[in-house]
């Protein structure tokens, strides 16, 4: 065999490609050259550091807290947005010592969790949509203004997901966390492949527990 | 109540195998640890919604990999951080571009070679994360994840020749970039002694 052909299928051994005489062959090469040989090593020790890598290992309790925040967004409410397409009948509902449902780890039903003004800084805004039909696998963007945030998930303004909508009155309650005062308007975005619908609401939050909201649609 | 429950349970139950290998590939791919963690996550809040079509998947893990690898795509935080930059043309078989191995390759697994290990590995990391997002992963479905040509051809949708001659150049770009970074001077920094 010529060097210019074991080296050639040097990643191919290594691969694990050959079997039977053609890898006999290519040992039998590399039994005999001591320059492919020593390009064997290399690119063997080559592609074993790139296998073993190292990774640090995620936070302690990255399963459960990946898995509790997935499986939140399915808040135990039904949803119901605007139908996309016809008319919205929208409606934003902010106050306080309102109950949240929230679905405990274990799937069992929660009790309402009462957050009280001026303590925790968390407030719940209800989105209330009115469908005429059930649409399925809707995609539903929410949008927030820079001073609150979801309490579900800190750090992001814009939270996407795909929900199925049934007929009738549907409330999606959002527990909030007020980060600043300031006032700015959350945005709820529809959208099922064709059609798309807009819902705006304005939340202000002020230093003396006083807060407000003015809701619209497009 | 009980639709909720169950769905819950079932989609714990699917993903909850593949979140460690998940995070690792998602690690590879963004650099650091934080990021990887941002990156399982966004991919789990958008696929609970579908649990049913979950469940009819046959190979869950490389699914959820390419779902994972197209999340890291359209992360705009990683479209603007790395530049792009071209293969570089390489001769084939260059294998002295790894000579910088031979005192690996010649030394046993002492504390002298581990430390030489991690310092290599260290330079690779860094190199790896250099380069645009479908050369590294590429690379790391090959040589880290150690797939087949064939199921990193059906990943990327991209035909198993063309898989190997891309592979064929980014692993020589990475060698050569590698052995780059590891030298310690540039030509041009090298003192002359001048008698």
């Amino acid at each position: 065999m010529h060097c210019r052909d074991a080296t050639a299928q040097l990643e191919l051994y290594l691969d694990h490609a050959f079997s039977g005489p053609q890898a006999d062959e290519l040992r039998r090469h590399w039994g005999e050259c001591e320059p492919c040989r020593r390009d064997l090593e290399r690119v063997a020790q080559w592609r074993a550091l790139l296998a073993t890598l190292p990774v640090p290992e995620p936070s302690a309790d990255f399963s459960e807290r990946i898995l509790a925040t997935a499986t939140q967004q399915r808040a135990p409410r039904r949803w119901s947005s605007p139908m996309v397409g016809a008319a919205v009948a929208a409606s934003l509902v902010l106050g306080t010592g309102l109950g949240v449902w929230l679905p405990q780890q274990d799937g069992s039903p929660a009790a309402p969790t009462e957050y009280q003004a001026g303590t925790e800084a968390l407030r719940t805004v209800r989105l209330v949509f009115d469908a005429r039909r059930q649409l399925e696998n809707v995609e539903l963007t929410l949008e927030l203004p820079s001073h609150v945030e979801l309490a579900a998930f800190p750090g992001r303004q814009s939270v996407s997901w795909h929900v199925d909508l049934k007929p009738g009155q549907n409330v999606l309650a959002l527990p909030l966390r007020v980060l600043s005062e300031g006032e700015g308007e959350l945005i709820a975005r529809l959208n099922d492949g064709e059609k798309r619908k807009v819902f705006r609401a304005m939340i202000q939050e002020t230093l003396h527990g006083g807060h407000g909201s003015r809701a619209r649609s497009s | 109540m009980l639709f909720r429950f169950s769905q819950k349970k079932r989609f714990e139950t699917l993903v909850r195998p593949h979140l460690q290998r998940l995070y690792q590939f998602a690690y590879h791919l963004s650099g650091n640890q934080a990021d990887a963690e941002d990156l399982v996550q966004d991919v789990m809040i958008k696929l609970f919604p579908q649990t049913d079509k979950l469940e009819a998947i046959e190979q869950l893990g490389p699914w959820l990999k390419r779902v994972l690898y197209h999340q890291f795509i359209d992360s705009s935080r990683y479209r603007s951080r790395q530049p792009d930059v071209g293969l570089a043309l390489v001769h084939s078989g260059d294998t002295d571009a790894l000579d910088f191995l031979d005192s690996l390759c010649s030394q046993e697994d002492g504390p002298e070679a581990k430390t030489e290990r991690a310092r290599l590995q260290a330079v690779m990391q860094q190199v790896l994360l250099s380069l645009p997002p479908d050369q590294r992963v590429l690379l790391i479905l090959a040589y880290v994840e150690e797939w087949s040509q064939e199921d990193i051809s059906g990943f990327m949708d991209i035909p198993v020749g063309t898989i190997k001659s891309r592979l064929h150049r980014c692993r020589s770009d990475l060698q050569r970039r590698v052995k780059k970074k590891l030298e310690p001077f540039a030509p041009c920094d090298r003192l002359q002694v001048r008698g």
